[in-house]
């Protein structure tokens, strides 16, 4: 058993190849599978199939290449005899176990993890009595020392049941891989440990198992004297166990700390690398893009927007991994159905399920439908609410407006797909594991829950192989049923640790830990800012850091340090290194990770264009707002139509208009409507309308005594709300509240009465041509007549807050809408009084004229005067088609969903063509 | 040694702006690193991140210079530096000791959306609890008339928007009476039910970080061990900008440091001295509405001097280091004026004068325009007034940097906004000028067209039927379907949009119907963050957003949906997040201003820290007077208090709606003090008050005494623009340009890259699953084990049952489903037993094997692949692929053609391996059938 040990520098390359080499000396092809490789990470392993494979000739039986944990897997797969069960699920059974939340049994697991690593050959008694030892002689509080005795408790018994239910997990098959190595003679003709620097003692009972039964084995080892110390228990342990040759290696080169670029934002910084890459490639200096490498201490933050930059500048490229499943849209989907059961189905979730194209069998009508009934539903759960979509029942569920309607099918659909939904939901409050499974195993067959093309089988396969798992747990924790919130907890945590391994051509994407053993020809190092490089451990809530460093597990320190290795590890070993980290991002500003030299910080800058994006802008040369333009004109022919002598204008229409021309051209002309998210209230149009006949009945009775009206009032309510399919708490809520404010109306009626008026008709259709050529048409709330006078006044309800000024009525032509019906009522023959709006928001009505006009001597006669004018040059400018931006209020344009392309609020149209790029 | 870097004393510094405030704690910092502290044990607390980041940089820069061993040290320790945010630092103490609190070490901060839309919930719930029982909830919204649900809903949301000070009312039990008890009601009521969604999800949210910290060492059983273990780790603590500390991070810090201050404990006993460090202006205080509490700085000098006595250091710097004199004599004379020292009112703030440090004069104006009908006109008259003034002064006045005098640029100068509401106009008038500028951190992000033509061809995507939202995408310059295009569509009523562009005659409308079609497949499978990209270039609508705030703008929003969508998000989701945020405060895109010739606009909040050589105040005659609202929330020594009243006629007349007002009116005066001293060299204010109109606002703090106030020179517009010819930019000012390195050559096509070998694996059937279930998907990787082990020896064929059983086991878990598996395997075994192919196929035997793997390079692709069995007879090589799952006769032609590939490279690989001829087989085992392949 020869052991030959390269200790190589970091900046040595091509020892996988050298390892190779010198096992192929004693084997001879095509049959390789006498050689044992193995190395820290699965991309090493597939890099070194690649190295093996330009060595190897055209075809062969390959060595054996593996992690140290696919070997012990598949050394239990082969001769052992119980379930390994997934990482994943340790959390989940050992919160089970001990009835506390997931956060604290990740803890456990994590803590069980680590001395099962870190001390093997103990069991957990002598384990825990040890910790206890440390813990009095540190003097630690025993709140802290209980909550890992705790742990060990939780940990025996997860021990127990494993045992019982004959299964192990991942860190046990580690344990249990010598001695199967051993009991069942596994020799290797080669054995090559590869890039290993500091493993683990479960690792070192492998690797040391492995070594005594080789024949040959080569170990290649990172070294450098300034990480010794890192390397030193590696070292230690083949001093120690064997004897061992050292072949001659590449001397260190020096290594010149390289400079670093700032870019500042992470999406600058990840431009930067692309365009450096494509310049590269373009110029020859990159030839194979598999051997540029691009790594980030945090992949996660950036690996999405590299995706999407990458692709904007054509750069084929490959993650080390890919999402994990529980953040795909159809696992997402399928996640939102589950909540959206154990919720009650809430919103925005169930709608998701409803719109997702992956359960096939949903109707299309409600994945066009649903997206615009979810903003205007005002429903914020229940299927109640989902079913009485078009009641217009519970509080506010009118049918969605809009040109798009609600199809009669869609309650239909609903029922159906609650239907579908019923099996699930009948167990959502005491189903087990393996019931969930089944039923929800069921639903997905009927809703055809499927990928999109070539990804249709890989989901069912990972569907039945997850729920294979959640099911086991049932088995192993003897638990009784659980809420469905539990199950989908599970899942999701299984889902999000179920990641598949990506291969693919071009530039090579990676986190740091991917890059063990790896020698790219170019590698961009980026993200490499203060706190994410290096980066803190998480919090350890069992073991307090002097606990960890007296017992021999990883400490701070060494945590700290490892990222130094690491670091420069990576760098050195690359054939080209472009470092980076981006200063800035939004508010948040950076500093460079300190394992880089400050003074070496440079801009970056690479001449070119690469990406469709650069060339567009760059000639780009019209600025934008010269696109933002008035509406004048555009239509003119139907607006003539439209608002023509021989059309009936709606008298609201002019008020609208004169509001601003523009909305009104888009709201009422158009007739769109900016999606807006209804908040669950008796929707305003309902309450108003409702409001309106309770006014009618109430008061078109002519009653004499002011004492029946609360009476009255109850009748009437009680019939005009019950015509609305409301849900009863709402009709209540209504009756009550205007039972409450009668005394006031009460009030207002007699002074009504009091001033000699008296009611004479609602709802009042007028039209008339009150100038030549303009034909208005409207409705009167109400009409109350003088007695013996022949004179009138009018009335208009609101539900909502009431601005009612006559100057403004005069000198700006707001609010026109009483004094053209006013006009209206004259050009019948009525002599109108007073113009009024009644405001049952805060029940009181407002006069004009008022007791300022009075005094002023202003008739209503003025105001319906100064209303023609505004009338003729308002109904002129529509049949002109001039809809431009021209509010009468600046406080209109607040919330006005136009702002934006608005010229008066962009101010853009006076100056065009002032703005000039000078690049 | 300056005293305040005694490290055996707590420091109080009083700090007015341009003082060196910051260098002050990061001189402080070094000077406990220089006494023997341990990094990880000094906690500084500053306003924001950034301060943080600029903080360690500052306490870097100074280590660098003047002690480099040091910095070498602290550069490797720099993960340990604790500062930060009080709300990083209080998440910290809850995650550590969450476990300690009754939360689960994996809470997470939920953010606004989240936030909102579980209180929404939670309100609702809360209604609909007594939808059988009309309760509280019934009797207030009939109490409130017409409207009363809209009414009682807002009234909630306005107080749980003064979080954590309405929490906090409710917890501590804080009186109330009348309305305002019956609303805490109703509002205990939904917290109650949004607290326990939080938990059932392991979240918090914002407000809960100092509430459940402050909880966790004042109220929980284990605030003992918290201390404990703060104490232990921590011997210091700084705290930068005190004067915006609210009171309940002041309870927290000061229940967190109350033990050092008792002269015992165990740090004192082991000889250390932990110590306090507080900086702050009370005049720059200026966070009222996020709850900061001016009062506490006052206070807590008399804590100190009470507490530690001689261990206690009080300092007030005098000197400026930032002004010129005339700004620092025109400061000093107005805002003594309006600070006056008050005795009972410790929210006012008390002026004290400081001193020019530097040399030379500069310079304070105030330009007086004459106003116009209305408020708009006023800005307009007032912009043009301050465009002429700094084009006046363009290249002509000279200003300083660092010992030489030169002319000034447009870079040099700010104009500081007390609100952004105006923002437009002064845009507007810049541009029209000429004069380049660059708005930083310009709220109105979601108003920029830019923004909002990428947020409506989103909606599109998301609902192809939201009619508005696909106008706005067909008339914007991605399409420019003009409007009377657009209207002859639209007009014809009842049908959708989007079906009535699918049977347009017009080549536009048709093909910007393909391109959003395409793009509504596309979003189910890709990112929409990266449609957008897609459609910017596929559209060519990249060349119309090339001015840089623009171009920047769309990034950050593609930026921000993609992150939505990296953080789990979906689409309706983002829909509605984007939805909500339109009537936010986002900020534009951030644009890197350093060394760019641009004016740069920003808010007096925005600029709070900052310095700038001249500066324009604009708006002076603009009201103070506060936006109103229905609720105050009152804090009074120990005290809250809340009064809520709708008529605004009444709150004028109420007490704490009065000295709430007369709180925030206090802050305005700080806020200008703020404003003034962010000028260096030049500062000028200009005003559009209307004629004959009383002066208001900042102007009459001025005009109001201009008796007592020096180095002020007022001028009316004519008369500024009459001081200089204007000095017109030239046109390469005219805008910002675009990052410099966008220019040729053009390589805008992807990469043409083939690898020279492409990687595949030969696997297996993917069909089996949909055409046989689940069982046999199972059974096969069963049978397949089984094959092996029999065929390496690894077991007998006694022990098949056992073995099929243990596999079983480990895949299904009911009896009967193993029952019934196993009997099938059992059977199987059988018929193969029968059929003779278990012997002469599958048994062990000399020059055969097992799951042979291969690798097979044809040509530029490499084979992976497993053969199930290869057994050698003279000069052939057999090999054979098991097929598990059940087949019928009539099929075996069918199946033979769909695994010729497979077995042919099967074939290949076992004739290159073996050097012999092969035949190969395919061995369907359930019935069992054993077919020879047949080569194309």
């Amino acid at each position: 058993m020869p052991v030959k040990v390269f200790y190589m520098p970091f900046n040595s390359r091509g020892i996988t190849r050298q390892l190779f080499g010198e096992a192929l000396k004693n084997v001879k092809g095509p049959d390789y599978s006498g050689i044992l490789y193995m190395a820290p990470s699965s991309i090493k392993i597939r890099d070194a199939q690649h190295e093996f494979s330009c060595l190897a000739g055209d075809c062969y039986v390959p060595p054996e290449m593996v992690t140290l944990r696919q070997f012990s897997k598949r050394m239990f797969s082969r001769y052992g005899d119980r379930k390994i069960i997934h990482c994943a699920l340790i959390p989940v059974v050992l919160s089970k176990l001990s009835g506390r939340g997931i956060g604290f049994s990740s803890a456990i697991a994590q803590f069980m993890g680590e001395i099962k690593q870190y001390h093997t050959e103990k069991d957990m008694d002598s384990v825990g009595r040890e910790l206890n030892n440390i813990f009095n002689g540190l003097g630690i509080p025993e709140e802290v020392s209980h909550r890992s005795s705790e742990a060990f408790s939780i940990i025996g018994y997860y021990q127990k049941l494993l045992d019982e239910s004959s299964a192990i997990d991942e860190y046990d098959c580690m344990s249990l891989c010598p001695a199967m190595v051993g009991e069942h003679n596994i020799r290797y003709s080669v054995l090559i440990l590869d890039g290993f620097y500091d493993p683990t003692p479960a690792e070192k009972a492998i690797i040391k198992q492995l070594m005594l039964t080789a024949k040959d084995v080569l170990i290649a080892m990172p070294y450098n004297t300034k990480y010794s110390f890192i390397t030193s228990c590696y070292n230690d342990f083949i001093i120690n166990n064997f004897k061992f040759e050292l072949p001659s290696v590449p001397q260190p080169r020096d290594f010149e700390a390289p400079s670093f670029y700032s870019y500042p934002g992470i999406e600058d910084e990840i431009e930067g690398i692309a365009r450096s890459i494509k310049n590269f490639f373009i110029s020859g200096k990159i030839k194979n893009l598999n051997k540029t490498c691009v790594v980030f201490p945090k992949l996660t933050v950036y690996s999405d927007m590299l995706t999407r930059i990458f692709k904007k500048y054509g750069i084929p490229h490959a993650l080390s991994s890919r999402k994990p499943l529980g953040e795909t849209k159809p696992f997402k989907d399928l996640l939102a159905l589950l909540d959206s059961v154990s919720d009650d189905y809430p919103r925005i979730p169930f709608s998701q399920f409803l719109v997702s194209p992956f359960f096939r069998k949903l109707p299309q009508s409600l994945r066009q439908q649903i997206p615009r009934i979810s903003l205007l539903s005002g429903i914020v759960k229940g299927k109640e609410a989902w079913l009485s979509l078009r009641n217009s029942g519970g509080a506010s569920r009118k049918p969605p407006a809009g040109n798009s309607g609600v199809p009669a099918c869609l309650q239909k659909e609903l029922q159906w797909v609650f239907k579908k939904l019923s099996p699930l939901e009948s167990i959502k409050n005491k189903g087990t594991y393996g019931e969930y499974c089944g039923v929800i195993t069921e639903l997905l067959d009927e809703l055809d829950f499927s990928g999109l093309s070539d990804e249709k089988r890989e989901m069912k396969e990972t569907v039945a192989g997850i729920f294979r798992e959640l099911s086991f747990i049932d088995t192993l924790t003897l638990s009784g049923p659980a809420g469905l919130r539990d199950f989908t907890d599970s899942m999701k945590l299984v889902l999000n640790a179920t990641g598949t391994e990506a291969e693919a051509a071009g530039v090579q994407v990676m986190s740091v830990s991917d890059m063990h053993g790896l020698e790219p020809e170019h590698l961009y190092f980026g993200g490499l800012k203060d706190g994410d490089l290096p980066s803190k451990p998480d919090i350890d809530h069992l073991l307090p850091d002097s606990v960890r460093t007296r017992f021999g597990l990883r400490n701070l320190g060494k945590y700290l340090l490892l990222q130094k290795f690491a670091f420069w590890k990576t760098i050195e070993s690359a054939h080209t290194v472009h470092l980076s980290y981006p200063s800035m991002e939004g508010d948040k500003s950076f500093l460079p990770s300190p394992f880089l030299h400050w003074d070496k910080e440079v801009k970056h800058h690479v001449y070119g264009i690469f990406s469709v994006e650069e060339d567009l802008i760059l000639r780009g040369k019209t600025p934008l707002s010269s696109y933002i333009c008035e509406i004048k004109g555009i239509g003119a022919k139907a607006a003539g139509r439209m608002f023509g002598e021989d059309s009936f204008i709606r008298v609201t229409d002019i008020d609208s208009y004169r509001a601003c021309p523009r909305k009104f051209y888009l709201e009422r002309v158009l007739c769109l409507e900016p999606p807006e998210i209804k908040k669950y209230e008796i929707e305003a149009m309902l309450l108003g309308t409702i409001a309106h006949e309770i006014m009618q009945a109430l008061l078109s009775k002519g009653w004499q005594e002011f004492e029946d009206l609360p009476h009255a009032a109850d009748t009437a309510v009680d019939r005009i709300v019950s015509l609305y399919g409301l849900e009863e708490y709402w009709k209540k809520v209504i009756r009550d509240t205007f039972v409450s404010i009668i005394p006031d109306i009460c009030k207002i009626e007699r002074k009504i009465r009091a001033e000699g008026f008296a009611f004479m008709d609602a709802e009042v259709a007028v039209e008339g041509e009150i100038i030549r050529g303009i034909k208005l048409r409207g409705k009167i709330d109400r009409i109350d007549k003088k007695a013996g006078h022949g004179a009138v006044e009018i009335i208009d309800y609101k539900t909502g807050p009431v601005q009612f000024s006559g100057q403004q009525v005069i000198s700006k032509g707001a609010t026109l809408q009483l004094f053209l019906y006013a006009a209206l009522m004259k050009s019948m023959g009525f002599h109108v009084d007073r113009a009024g709006i009644y405001s049952l928001k805060d029940v009181r009505l407002s006069w004009i004229p008022g007791r300022n006009d009075r005094k002023e001597g202003r008739s209503i006669d003025e105001y319906i005067s100064a209303c023609l004018r505004y009338l003729g040059e308002t109904v002129a400018k529509m049949r002109d088609g001039v809809f431009t931006a021209d509010p009468i209020y600046e406080l209109t344009c607040r919330n006005c969903p136009e702002r934006p392309y608005c010229p008066y609020i962009q101010k853009s149209q006076a100056f065009p063509g002032v703005m000039k790029e000078t690049a | 040694m300056e005293k305040y870097l005694d490290i055996s004393k707590s420091v109080i510094i009083s700090s007015p702006a341009g003082s060196g405030k910051t260098e002050k704690l990061a001189r402080r910092y070094v000077s406990l690193l220089l006494g023997g502290s341990e990094i990880e044990k000094i906690l500084a607390i500053t306003f924001t991140e950034k301060a943080a980041t600029e903080m360690k940089q500052r306490i870097l820069g100074i280590l660098k210079k003047e002690n480099p061993g040091l910095f070498a040290a602290v550069v490797e320790k720099m993960p340990l530096m604790r500062i930060s945010t009080i709300h990083a630092f209080c998440l910290k103490l809850l995650k550590r000791f969450s476990i300690e609190l009754g939360h689960d070490p994996s809470l997470e901060v939920m953010d606004e959306f989240t936030a909102s839309s579980l209180w929404a919930d939670s309100v609702y719930e809360s209604l609909m609890n007594e939808r059988e029982n009309p309760d509280l909830f019934f009797d207030m919204i009939v109490s409130r008339g017409m409207k009363g649900w809209d009414s009682l809903y807002r009234t909630l949301n306005e107080l749980h928007k003064r979080r954590p000070h309405a929490d906090l009312m409710i917890r501590e039990r804080h009186p109330a009476d009348g309305e305002e008890k019956k609303i805490l009601d109703l509002y205990e009521r939904c917290l109650r039910r949004y607290s326990r969604k939080k938990i059932e999800r392991r979240l918090i949210d914002f407000n809960d970080i100092e509430l459940l910290s402050y909880e966790a060492i004042i109220k929980n059983p284990q605030w003992q061990n918290i201390l404990y273990s703060f104490d232990e780790h921590t011997d210091h603590i700084l705290i930068d900008e005190f004067q915006d500390t609210s009171s309940l991070q002041w309870k927290i810090i000061d229940r967190l440091t109350e033990e050092w201050r008792s002269g015992m404990g165990a740090k004192r006993d082991s000889g250390k001295v932990p110590t306090i460090f507080l900086v702050g202006d009370e005049k720059q205080s200026i966070y009222l509405f996020r709850g900061a509490n001016v009062s506490l700085f006052g206070k807590a000098k008399e804590l100190f001097s009470e507490w530690l006595g001689r261990e206690y250091h009080f300092e007030e710097i005098r000197e400026n280091y930032r002004s010129l004199p005339e700004i620092v004599n025109f400061t000093n004379s107005l805002f003594s004026r309006l600070m006056q020292p008050g005795l009972y009112e410790s929210w006012r703030t008390t002026y004290t004068p400081f001193r020019a440090t530097r040399d030379d004069k500069g310079s304070v104006e105030l330009i007086i325009a004459e106003g116009g009908e209305n408020t708009r006109k006023n800005r307009e008259t007032e912009a043009e007034a301050m465009a002429g003034r700094i084009l006046s002064l363009y290249g002509r006045y000279e200003v300083w940097e660092e010992d030489k005098k030169r002319a000034c640029t447009f870079g040099d100068m700010a104009i500081l906004l007390r609100k952004r509401t105006h923002l437009t106009v002064f845009e507007d008038v810049l541009r029209r000028h000429g004069i380049p500028f660059i708005v930083v951190k310009g709220i109105g992000f979601y108003d920029e067209p830019e923004v909002a033509i990428l947020r409506e061809l989103l909606s599109v995507i998301i609902d192809p039927l939201d009619d508005y939202s696909l106008f706005c995408v067909l008339r914007s310059p991605l399409f420019s379907i003009g409007h009377r295009t657009l209207f002859g569509l639209i007009s014809r009523s009842g049908v959708p949009l989007v079906e009535k562009m699918r049977t347009s005659k017009n080549a536009g409308v048709n093909s910007a119907f393909s391109m959003i079609a395409s793009w509504i497949e596309k979003a189910q499978y890709i990112p929409v963050a990266e449609l957008l990209d897609d459609a910017l270039s596929g559209t060519g609508g990249w060349r119309y957003f090339w001015e840089k705030q623009r171009h920047v703008n769309i990034k950050k929003f593609i930026n921000l949906v993609g992150q939505y969508e990296s953080q789990g998000y979906s689409l309706l989701e983002i829909r509605e997040k984007l939805i909500l945020s339109k009537s936010g405060e986002e900020a534009k895109a951030n644009i890197n201003t350093e060394g760019m010739n641009a004016v740069k606009i920003t808010t007096v909040h925005a600029a709070k820290g900052l310095q700038f050589p001249m500066v324009f105040l604009p708006s002076l005659d603009e009201e103070n007077a506060p936006r109103s609202s229905s609720i105050v929330l009152e804090e009074d020594d120990e005290t809250l208090f809340l009064a809520y009243e709708e008529d605004s006629q009444k709150r004028k007349k109420m007490e704490h709606f009065l000295r709430r007002k007369e709180k925030e009116l206090e802050e305005e005066k700080r806020l200008f003090y703020v404003a003034v001293t962010r000028a260096q060299d030049f500062l000028c204010m200009l005003a559009a008050p209307k004629k004959d109109k009383q002066h208001s606002g900042r102007l009459a703090y001025i005009t109001g005494n201009l008796g007592h106030i020096d180095s002020l020179r007022i001028l009316n517009a004519p008369e500024a623009d009459s001081l200089h010819t204007p000095s017109r930019p030239s046109q390469e000012y005219a805008f910002v340009a675009s990052a410099p390195f966008f220019r040729g050559p053009v390589y805008t096509e992807p990469l043409p890259y083939e690898p020279r070998f492409q990687w595949r694996d030969v696997t297996e059937d993917p069909d089996i699953r949909v055409r046989h279930g689940e069982d046999w998907v199972l059974l096969g990787r069963v049978f397949h084990s089984l094959f092996e082990e029999l065929s390496k020896g690894i077991i007998q064929p006694d022990d098949i049952g056992k073995r099929a059983m243990t596999l079983l086991r480990n895949e299904v878990f009911t009896d009967t489903g193993r029952k019934r598996l196993l009997e099938t395997i059992l059977d199987d075994f059988r018929k193969l037993d029968a059929s003779r192919h278990l012997e002469g196929i599958i048994l062990p035997r000399e020059n055969s094997f097992s799951e042979l793997p291969f690798i097979l390079r044809s040509g530029s692709t490499i084979f992976r692949g497993r053969i199930d069995r290869v057994i050698l007879r003279g000069e052939t090589a057999f090999v054979y692929d098991y097929k598990t799952y059940p087949v019928k006769e009539r099929e075996l032609p069918e199946l033979r053609d769909k695994y010729r590939y497979q077995m042919e490279i099967y074939s290949n690989a076992a004739e290159k391996l073996f050097s012999k001829k092969v035949r190969g087989y395919l061995l369907f085992t359930h019935n069992p059938f054993c077919i020879e392949y047949e080569p194309g």
